[in-house]
């Protein structure tokens, strides 16, 4: 297949850096943030900010690739977009983006970043962008309760176990007791206490709601060939997706698929999850450890069984169980910094740092050997996306 | 829960495009009408201006029966919103229509209880006293 030819492991991230803050307590703005961060990832990778030539994020926003390069007084910027539609269902696909300007020459370093501080993004729990007059006169005004129509029927429907999202909370809360810079550091969480927690919108508990954070992540991609003169392994870009089954997203709730995180194939026969891959040539067994984007775990569940990393159904009860969700030894660890939910929310984007983390061995929760790395973007959004990072083992 | 930042009045009626204006004249009329296409004859969902389906801009608007089963539900405990005249927790359903291939949003009125998926319900055209337009609000159909 030439376009995976042309395309996997053509890039690699070379650069990475997260800062989060309590929601609502950041010094500065976010475009000070988001320049914080650029520079702590140009400086992880040891190379000049003036190096910098590209820009790319996702969820909208005005910190635009040429309000950045003048900031940080760059040679030349050769590449500047956003990810169109989808809020956090982008994050992956921003970073797809970055790759793609680097692999087809349009540009040699990449950032791709996201910022948001509660003073001047909001709260995403409240976000009412997306809903309409169709939403909100009958309550549902918040991706929190668009997720929850969704995971429910996926539960009482599909027959998907509530212990499916609440091992996966297990495992996020087990992974940040050894994680100092998570928000639940310090407060392991037990299954009693997470039964005995409140619904938001139920079916979630208080427990399967991430968290926010004032903060800005940046991730910096150059070519293959340049990363490794740098100073960390290389995080190859094995393969990236982005997109949506037809009969899904923006249709008020007339989704073919209804309680498909939006990775899965639709009529075509492919999707986000069977193009990623295909493009790296990687089979989803072969995953060492993932990374998946919780706005909250029901959706989350949904994105592993759309990546066939989980099998639909009741059967996904068998599958997610805390200890197979654990590193560094279980079958396939999951958010081993702790994620969204027990470490830090900046959109998503700081689980492509721990994606990072694991291929260069550096994890808090490593785990054994890990040479494919999986971020998956924000599930159950009009559009997602995912990426697929592998050592220089998987070359 | 004070949660006074929002508007305190319900957000109801056409979308600046209009794509949606026979919806909310059909409920003012005291009917549910939905769009058709009027080349190819496809049900759409609300507030698109074109058929999917043969790409036709023509539509129609039909009066639909407002009855149907529970296709999910979510039962919010906390206010995220305070235009809502209801109090948590509410229910809110998306309603699979017994006669077309659409699904709407609703709220479930007039129980306690949780539905399940699949429990039939009918519908009923209300307007909320801090509300412009009707909405359509959705109850347990009571067996004959």
């Amino acid at each position: 297949m030439s376009a995976r030819s042309a395309f996997r492991a053509a890039t690699a991230i070379v650069g990475a850096a997260d800062i989060h803050l309590p929601r609502g307590t950041a010094p500065a703005g976010e475009r000070a943030l988001v320049l914080e961060a650029v520079l702590a990832a140009c400086a992880d990778a040891g190379i000049s900010p003036r190096e910098i030539d590209g820009f790319t994020s996702y969820a909208g926003g005005d910190i635009s690739g040429p309000v950045l390069a003048a900031d940080l007084g760059v040679h030349e910027l050769r590449w500047s977009s956003m990810v169109w539609g989808g809020g956090g269902g982008g994050a992956a696909a921003a970073i797809g983006a970055a790759a793609a300007a680097v692999a087809t020459g349009q540009a040699e370093t990449v950032v791709a970043f996201r910022g948001m501080t509660q003073a001047e993004t909001g709260r995403l729990g409240y976000a009412k962008y997306y809903f309409d007059n169709f939403y909100l006169p009958h309550g549902v005004a918040t991706p929190a309760h668009v997720c929850a129509l969704r995971t429910q029927r996926m539960l009482e429907h599909d027959g998907v176990p509530r212990s499916a999202l609440r091992n996966l909370v297990l495992a996020a809360y087990a992974h940040a007791q050894n994680n100092p810079t998570a928000a639940a550091y310090g407060k392991p969480l037990d299954v009693a206490k997470y039964d005995a927690s409140p619904f938001i919108v139920e079916p979630f508990h208080l427990f399967d709601c991430s968290r926010e954070n004032d903060g800005a992540v940046a991730v910096i991609v150059t070519s293959a060939e340049r990363a490794r003169t740098l100073a960390h392994p290389p995080a190859y870009v094995l393969a990236a997706a982005q997109g949506a089954p037809g009969g899904y997203s923006a249709l008020n709730e007339n989704d073919t698929s209804y309680t498909s995180a939006g990775f899965a194939a639709g009529s075509s026969g492919q999707g986000v999850a069977s193009r990623l891959w295909a493009g790296a040539g990687v089979r989803p067994d072969e995953v060492d450890v993932v990374q998946v984007y919780e706005n909250f775990s029901g959706p989350a569940v949904a994105s592993l069984i759309d990546h066939g990393l989980c099998p639909p159904g009741p059967a996904a009860g068998e599958f997610m169980t805390v200890e197979n969700l654990t590193a560094p030894a279980g079958r396939l660890p999951v958010n081993t910094g702790g994620g969204n939910i027990a470490d830090s929310f900046v959109n998503g984007m700081g689980l492509s740092v721990e994606a990072v983390r694991q291929v260069r061995g550096t994890s808090v929760n490593q785990v054994d050997g890990a040479d494919t790395s999986l971020f998956i973007g924000g599930p159950m959004a009009p559009l997602v996306s995912s990426v697929l990072l592998g050592s220089d083992r998987t070359l | 829960m004070a949660a006074a930042t929002f508007s305190e009045v319900l957000p109801t009626g056409p979308a600046h495009d209009g794509n949606d204006q026979g919806f909310w004249d059909g409920l003012r009329a005291g009917a549910l009408c939905l769009p058709r296409c009027a080349a190819c004859g496809t049900w759409r969902t609300v507030g698109r201006p074109l058929c999917a389906d043969c790409w036709s801009f023509d539509s129609t608007w039909e009066p639909v029966r407002a009855a149907g089963t529970v296709f999910s539900w979510a039962r919010s405990q906390r206010q995220l919103m305070s235009e809502l005249d209801v109090a948590v927790p509410y229910v809110s359903i998306v309603v699979a229509l017994d006669d077309v291939p659409v699904r709407l949003l609703g709220l479930l009125v007039g129980t306690d209880q949780a539905p399940r998926i699949g429990d039939r319900v009918v519908g009923e055209i209300q307007r909320p006293a801090n509300a412009e337009w009707p909405v359509l609000r959705w109850r347990p159909e009571v067996a004959a």
